[in-house]
């Protein structure tokens, strides 16, 4: 950094004579302590940062970062920025060594080049030793104790645990949570405070007892109370304050000693049950791009498609002062999806009786793929083009059931008057009036519906609508088949509501088929029938993967695969592009883990967790059973830290504006642990951070109310917490460039004007001397010296 | 004597027309067929909304004025320009009261083309041609497509409410304005009309404390509808409020509605007078002064003076051919203008401070204004500082600019750069590194900005002299010497070389200008490096950490940088003047990259934080 009259050669380079072969090390010194190579370094430094910031906007929209997979932090955290930050001082320290002489006229300029180096120094000590992370210390949880048991419950919404003494159990949960619990009575009336109300459930050798629930004040034990539910407080209903003397509660804090890092993952494993989880960092974990080995572990939205398959080998290992989990597992990152959700599935597989069947089918230039459950009616058959043509899947087992599928239907209309029954075909009724033979009744079809839902019990029958004339006039009967008994009668007042307008004739439909496509699998073997209105049914015998063709070749079904037993899994769908919330940070990713022991291993997708306990945010433990029975949990969360201090939470507080609609500040008082307790209370609110132990704790985010789920909120406070290693040597630096600038703009012409009329006065006529010499340089040419004089 | 014939000839006729220009209250016109209010224009033009419209309510974390509110809301339901034209208050009144009247109107405006023409296009691939009846037919649609406006049953259709659902999910395309739309559609209700009308204050409470709808008096808490209708609580729905004053009140509000729907103006009238009165004795303690109110109202109704660009545009071509030509007439008259536009600008920031009761450089219409304002007070200095000096002229021409875009920007911009006085965030609220770290770098964002139009300024000349083989424009743009001053601006100044006092005539447009230029350089290049720095040492006490490389944190360095690269490269070329001439403007480029598209774009969808 410098301004004209600073970078003047005022000690040029030693002139070599043309005869003198110079080293090639004295030529690179030359070129990197030129001004040109110092102003190259500084445009490229500017590309780096501006690729690194916004990639190639506004050319393109190619993010170079992210194809890196790297964070803002890790980007200029990397060893191409170091190189150019590395020539760039090098090149800084020759100029300033080798062309700009130290003297007062030219110190601004020294002070801000060696500003810079002071300020990249210490963004080294201070990027290299950069830890960052953030904790939710809760306000308090209840330490509950009965017969000489303990356990603890940590007072979140939902949160429970259970207690055992002899034959007395209890199971405790949390039922509400008032963070401004107004106290009623005695001499802290008015006062507020935070309320846990726990609901407990005692079992006295395995059979219930009476529940209640036992209310704790935050800083008031001595107004514990419990509250019989429906009947009121005990201290009316029995004349005590408690139900049960046996149990003991009380609040404590609920200290939080580590903290989760802001951008290093790990993967958490731990037996099933068990409360601390064993961590192993995941390095090289990607952040931006999908990574899937098989399309079929995945799903994609309609429209979307994986831009492609890669696999990631990551062997994640614990951290070397930490006791490994279980020698005998290993445990690997296969796949990784940075926006996903998780959904449901099928798959062909498992014990469970369950047929299954993926199939494709080809209409015209459309390709529609399906699978279909048999035993599942919703999810047994499906429609086609506004219920053109319904595809169903079934499994049969008996010979003659499939013989029953492949024979012809006759469609015909069965009517019965006075005991006398006739039988019709459909299609003649269909196409004209029938007069009904021996009576005055005529009947003509109006329309079919092969497939009709019925609004009533939501199955599907056939339906036809006949029109009857007869003695009781003309109307139209809705016929259904097989549910005769559901037929209605539709006259001139509209739908006849109870009953039939005319109860003498009795129409019924037999034979009628089920038209559309169906694919039978089973030990019958696997077949495809296509089966038209009129009862004509087109057979296919099928193989697994092999096209069939219908109609001339316009329908086309392939069975892609048919299994006897299905399981549902749970399978990622990845968030389309367009839908994605770029704000949400590894919410929404998921990785593949693979576990193996010997020859078995199993593959599992585990949601991200923003901490490895449960909280608001979300906390999804995927457990594993191992070939031997044992389930153990794996966790996809952050990388933690355990800090030298634990922090407890006394209170939170929430400003708000006018109205209390707004959030003005966030105020959390906490507690540090020392040899002897706890330390006073120290506050910490926006732009008001606290050091302890040489970390910073700012407020970071809160639990806010959540109205639908009745959650009053304000229970924990979100801490971040960092170090600050070389703050003050960045902010020396800074200052340093700041003065220096001042310095060179704005004194330096001063100090030189004065030297200069100091000059004038006392030498009139003389050349510059070597102390004016920067003066007259300053003036920008060696026509500059000459007026200086000339002026003079 | 000359002086003074100028100034009467040229300034005082000049001012007083853009002052009355920029005095016209806007919104206060009533056009026969504006929006087809459900009143008739006589009932608009008798009825008196004076008293009604500084009326106080709560609203958005402060409370403001009723006329404010109107203004606030309604402009994202009707659109910013369509709302120019009519007085927001009636408008808010008739909808509220009114609401059959507005079911099927079309209200709402989608402004972006492409957003209604996604939804249009949409609802088309969705029904088949035989259902679009209702208000999805064919000519509806095209319509829609066409002007953008749409009605609450349209919004409200089954169709057309899947499809939104739809388009929500878009959140890297229309996802954020159909979030508005769906915003824009509740605001349009009636129902959301009444209970933002908060214009109670709570008897007895703080100033914390919710303020509570005219409704909740009017009908003691029992909803609007045609169920409860006529029937009414025995308590006031407000606890304290003193009795003979909620009766009073809910009958005045009872009137008011009998008298909107029957265009009784008398009546009406009278209700708005009482409601005016009475309101503000529910908790005076609470009440906001009226003076206070009457600014609010004031500054509101006058587009919050930024009209005032008028006169900063007036400004320009006088300070142009004082630069050129060396006019002193035009000096005068130019600096006249600029002064009296740098005055209505102070008041305009003076004022919102008042109103607003913090710094108004908070959200981006006040940076750009507080920004631009920084920019004159600077130049305002420098021509009193460098009066003899051949610059002058040059800073007020180069913050005039300035400032008249920054003014002009929120008429292009109404919504995106809302002008609306609001509550910050907490990180922003009570802290002295507003004062500090914002106002260095939007000072130096200014400076940027004037730089870049000398450059510019510089470049055009260049270009003209280079083309055009012009004695007379060589005589104007070297004077016989250099094309760039050989040291720095403030240097230059200090050791006067280059830009001595009377060298006017012989120094040459191209040293005058490089000068200007490097002046604003390097004032822009301390306080933006001083203003990023302060920056950090916020950013550690606020967030823990100094520097994140956060997108706007690596812009702010990245201009920097630009001004680095080119304080060292005029220390290498021949054509000192030319080269810092294009670094300032690329400056520019990168300072407002980093206001606009790092703002609105790159955090947006870029990081990963």
């Amino acid at each position: 950094m410098s301004n004209q009259p600073d970078l003047v050669p005022i000690r040029a380079p030693k002139q070599t004579r043309p005869t003198v072969q110079r080293s090639p090390l004295s030529r690179l010194i030359d070129a990197v302590g030129s001004i040109s190579f110092g102003v190259t370094m500084m445009v490229l430094i500017l590309a780096y940062c501006w690729i690194g910031s916004a990639g190639f906007t506004p050319l393109t929209d190619w993010f170079v970062r992210q194809s890196f997979e790297k964070t803002e932090m890790e980007w200029f955290n990397w060893w191409p920025f170091h190189v150019l930050l590395i020539l760039f001082s090098i090149s800084l320290i020759l100029v300033t060594w080798r062309r700009i002489r130290f003297n007062r006229f030219n110190l601004g300029v020294w002070t801000v080049h060696s500003g810079i180096l002071v300020l990249i120094l210490g963004a080294v000590v201070y990027f290299g030793t950069k830890v960052e992370g953030d904790m939710a210390v809760y306000r308090r949880q209840a330490i509950l104790r009965s017969g000489g048991a303990e356990a603890r419950l940590l007072l979140r919404p939902g949160e429970s645990t259970s207690l055992s003494a002899g034959s007395r159990r209890y199971e405790i949960s949390v039922s509400t949570l008032n963070p401004g619990y107004e106290l009623l009575t005695g001499e802290d009336q008015g006062k507020q405070t935070f309320a846990a109300q726990l609901l407990v459930r005692p079992f006295e050798d395995g059979e219930p007892q009476r529940p209640f629930i036992r209310q704790l004040l935050a800083g008031y034990p001595k107004y514990t109370e419990d509250v019989l539910p429906g009947q009121g407080r005990a201290v009316k209903l029995v004349g005590q304050p408690l139900v049960d003397q046996q149990l003991e509660a009380e609040l404590a804090y609920a200290p939080s000693d580590r903290i989760f890092l802001r951008e290093s993952m790990a993967l958490h494993v731990r037996e099933e049950g068990a409360t601390e989880w064993t961590e192993l960092p995941l390095k090289g974990l990607p952040r931006y791009h999908e990574y899937v080995s098989e399309g079929r572990d995945v799903m994609v939205m309609p429209g979307e498609t994986l831009d492609r398959l890669r696999r990631l080998n990551l062997e994640p290992r614990v951290k070397h002062d930490t006791e490994p989990f279980d020698d005998s597992l290993r445990f690997r990152v296969t796949g990784f999806l940075p926006f996903a959700r998780s959904a449901s599935v099928w798959r062909p597989g498992g014990q469970a009786f369950n047929p299954y069947a993926k199939l494709s089918i080809r209409i015209g230039e459309e390709m529609i793929s399906r699978e279909l459950l048999a035993n599942d009616p919703e999810n047994s058959s499906f429609s086609l083009g506004d219920d053109l043509l319904t595809v169903g899947f079934e499994w049969v087992t008996d010979p003659s059931k499939l013989e029953d599928y492949l024979r012809p239907k006759q469609p015909r209309v069965r009517v019965e008057i006075a005991s006398r029954t006739t039988e019709y075909p459909l299609a003649q009724v269909m196409e004209a009036e029938v007069a009904v033979e021996g009576t005055d009744y005529r009947l003509k079809g109006i329309e079919l519906y092969p497939r009709w839902n019925l609004a009533s019990t939501g199955e599907t029958a056939s339906m036809a609508l006949i029109e009857v004339a007869g003695p009781r006039g003309t109307f139209r009967r809705a016929v259904l088949a097989p549910f005769t008994e559901l037929s209605q009668d539709i006259g001139e007042q509209g739908m006849q509501h109870g009953g039939l307008i005319d109860e003498n004739i009795r129409i019924e439909l037999i034979d009628v088929p089920e038209t559309g496509l169906l694919v039978i699998g089973g030990p019958v073997g696997l077949h495809g029938l296509l089966t038209s209105a009129g009862g004509e049914v087109i057979h296919r015998a099928l193989v697994t993967g092999q096209p069939a063709s219908f109609v001339g070749g316009s329908l086309e079904l392939t069975v892609e695969t048919i299994s006897e037993t299905a399981r549902r899994e749970r399978i990622p769908v990845i968030v389309p592009k367009r839908e994605r919330d770029m704000k949400a940070g590894p919410s929404y990713s998921m990785v593949q883990v693979e576990v193996t022991r010997g020859e078995w291993s199993e593959r599992h997708w585990v949601e991200y967790s923003h901490y490895a306990h449960p909280s608001i945010i979300g906390f999804f433990p995927q457990p594993v059973t191992l070939p031997d029975g044992r389930r153990i949990e794996l966790l996809y969360s952050r990388e933690t830290r355990e800090m030298p201090t634990a922090v407890a939470l006394e209170a939170f507080r929430l400003e708000t504006y006018p109205g209390q609609m707004r959030e003005r500040d966030y105020i959390s008082l906490v507690r540090f642990r020392q040899d002897d307790g706890w330390s006073g209370v120290e506050e910490i609110r926006s732009n008001q951070p606290t050091s302890h132990d040489g970390w910073w704790f700012f407020q970071s985010t809160w639990d806010p109310p959540r109205p639908q789920l009745g959650h009053a909120g304000l229970n924990y406070t979100g801490l971040g917490v960092g170090n600050r290693n070389g703050v003050l040597i960045m902010l020396l630096g800074s200052a340093m460039t700041v003065l220096g600038t001042l310095y060179a703009f704005y004194l330096k012409p001063v100090l030189i004007k004065r030297h200069r009329d100091a000059a004038r006065r006392s030498e009139p006529l003389a050349s510059p001397t070597e102390e004016e010499r920067p003066a007259a340089a300053a003036l920008g040419s060696k026509g500059a010296v000459a007026r200086m004089g000339e002026s003079s | 004597m000359r002086t003074s014939r100028v100034v009467v000839r040229a300034i005082i006729p000049t001012a007083l027309a853009v002052l009355t220009l920029s005095a016209v209250p806007s919104g206060h016109l009533f056009a026969e067929d504006s929006w087809e209010l459900s009143v008739g224009r006589s009932f608009a033009q008798q009825v008196d909304l004076d008293s009604i419209r500084v009326v106080a309510v709560q609203d958005g974390g402060r409370v403001k004025t009723f006329d404010s509110l109107a203004r606030e809301r309604l402009k994202y339901v009707w659109g910013a320009r369509m709302l120019r034209e009519t007085d927001p208050v009636l408008l808010y009144l008739d909808m509220m009261l009114i609401p059959q009247h507005y079911a099927g109107r079309p209200v709402i405006e989608i402004h972006k083309p492409a957003v209604r023409h996604k939804i249009v296009q949409m609802i088309r691939s969705e029904t088949a041609a035989a259902e679009r009846h209702g208000v999805i037919t064919e000519p509806e649609l095209d319509r829609i497509a066409e002007t953008g406006r749409v009605s609450l049953m349209f919004l409200d259709h089954p169709v057309v409410q899947a499809v939104l659902q739809q388009l929500e999910r878009d959140l890297m395309g229309v996802g954020k304005e159909i979030d508005k739309l769906s915003g824009a559609r509740t605001l349009a209700d009636s129902r959301t009309l009444r209970a933002m009308l908060t214009a109670v204050a709570p008897p007895g409470g703080s100033e914390l404390d919710p303020w509570l709808p005219i409704d909740r008096v009017a009908s003691g808490g029992m909803p609007k509808d045609q169920v409860h209708a006529g029937l009414r609580a025995e308590a006031s729905g407000v606890p304290g409020i003193d009795s003979a004053l909620a009766r009073t009140i809910a009958g005045a509000w009872d009137q008011l509605e009998q008298a909107w729907r029957f265009q009784d103006a008398p009546a009406a009238n009278a209700a708005l007078s009482q409601l005016a009165e009475s309101l503000p004795l529910v908790e005076p303690a609470l009440y906001p002064s009226s003076s206070r109110l009457g600014w609010e109202h004031w500054y509101y109704s006058r587009n919050k003076l930024t009209r005032t660009w008028i006169l900063y545009f007036l400004a320009v071509p006088f300070l142009l051919m004082a630069v050129v030509y060396g006019f002193r007439w035009a000096r005068i008259t130019g600096l006249s203008l600029f002064v009296i536009a740098a005055a209505l600008h102070t008041l305009a920031i003076g004022l919102r401070w008042y109103l607003a009761g913090r710094i108004p450089n908070a959200n981006m219409f006040e940076a750009i204004t507080a920004s631009a304002w920084l920019g004159v007070v600077v130049a305002l200095v420098m021509e009193i500082v460098l009066r003899r000096w051949p610059v002058k002229n040059l800073p007020a021409l180069a913050a005039s600019l300035t400032a008249m875009i920054a003014l002009m920007v929120h008429n292009f911009f109404p919504i995106r750069l809302s002008s609306d006085i609001t509550t910050v965030a907490p990180l922003l609220d009570r802290t002295v590194w507003l004062y500090i770290h914002t106002n260095m770098i939007i000072a130096s964002y200014a400076l940027i900005f004037c730089a870049a139009i000398t450059a510019g300024f510089y470049l055009i000349v260049w270009a003209a002299h280079s083309l055009v083989a012009s004695p007379k424009l060589a005589t104007i743009w070297t004077g016989g010497g250099a094309e760039a001053l050989a040291g720095g601006g403030a240097a230059s100044i200090i050791l006067g070389r280059g830009l001595e006092p009377g060298e006017a005539r012989n120094s040459g447009l191209a040293r005058t200008l490089d000068g200007a230029t490097m002046i604003f350089l390097e004032l822009a290049f301390v306080t933006l490096w001083a203003g990023t720095i302060l920056g950090a040492v916020w950013a550690d006490v606020s967030w823990g950490r100094p520097w994140g490389w956060d997108p706007k944190e690596v812009f702010a360095l990245n201009t920097w940088l630009v001004f680095l690269v080119l304080l060292h490269v005029r220390l290498k070329v021949k054509e000192k003047g030319f080269w810092t001439a294009v670094l300032a403007v690329v400056g520019c480029l990168v300072m407002l990259f980093n206001w606009i598209a790092v703002n609105f774009v790159i955090v947006g969808l870029h990081s990963y934080a």
